[in-house]
């Protein structure tokens, strides 16, 4: 599973504590998400996507199924 | 009042301070029950004599914990976020099923022994390398 929550945190201009103050998570889990050694849960993917107004397809995505898209 | 004795029903930074003022009573009521427990039943004042004082200087430390940071909210929103955090959830779940497997070896095979020499050293490093982190 491959994510956008660093593209969209540098987009807004807020770091990771600050992202990781408003999801209630710590800034570990923030660094493990962008890293991709975590994926997030159902409720603090839904929490990412609306902090960043947008939808959760559109921050979380499966790398390979997007690759076998563009074949 | 025994809402708060589980930490999946701590929401907000208040669930996280009355989920301590349970249990810090719960455990010192509980201390001095194990310890009257032990007198009336062995009276080995030496051994108990230990039991209290192993006990008492945690519960001492945690006791000025408590204080420090009931009395410090941005301290209190930090540990609570430590505790509820979900990745962290998810590391202490496995570290529960590695003690398991480790107890259930020990009653049903050999028990594991570890040198203390090693443990120590990590122990240290850990140490070190959380000051080396604060300092930063």
């Amino acid at each position: 599973m491959t994510n956008k929550i660093k593209a969209y945190r540098t987009e807004h201009g807020i770091s990771q504590e600050a992202l990781a103050e408003a999801m209630e998570v710590t800034r570990q889990t923030i660094i493990s998400l962008e890293k991709e050694k975590y994926t997030a849960s159902l409720n603090l993917a839904y929490k990412l996507a609306q902090y960043f107004n947008t939808t959760i397809e559109d921050i979380f995505f499966d790398s390979k199924s997007d690759k076998e898209e563009k074949r | 009042m025994f809402h708060y004795l589980f930490k999946h029903h701590i929401k907000t930074d208040e669930d996280y301070k009355r989920y301590h003022l349970v249990w810090f009573p719960l455990t010192i009521v509980l201390a001095i029950g194990f310890v009257l427990v032990a007198i009336k039943g062995s009276g080995r004042i030496a051994a108990i004599y230990g039991f209290v004082t192993g006990i008492t200087i945690p519960l001492i430390c945690y006791g000025i914990w408590l204080f420090v940071l009931l009395t410090n909210p941005k301290r209190l929103r930090a540990a609570r976020l430590r505790l509820t955090d979900e990745r962290r959830k998810l590391v202490e779940q496995v570290m529960t099923f590695l003690l398991a497997v480790a107890l259930l070896y020990t009653a049903l095979w050999k028990p594991i022994l570890l040198d203390s020499t090693p443990l120590l050293i990590v122990f240290y490093l850990i140490f070190m390398y959380k000051i080396f982190r604060i300092r930063k």
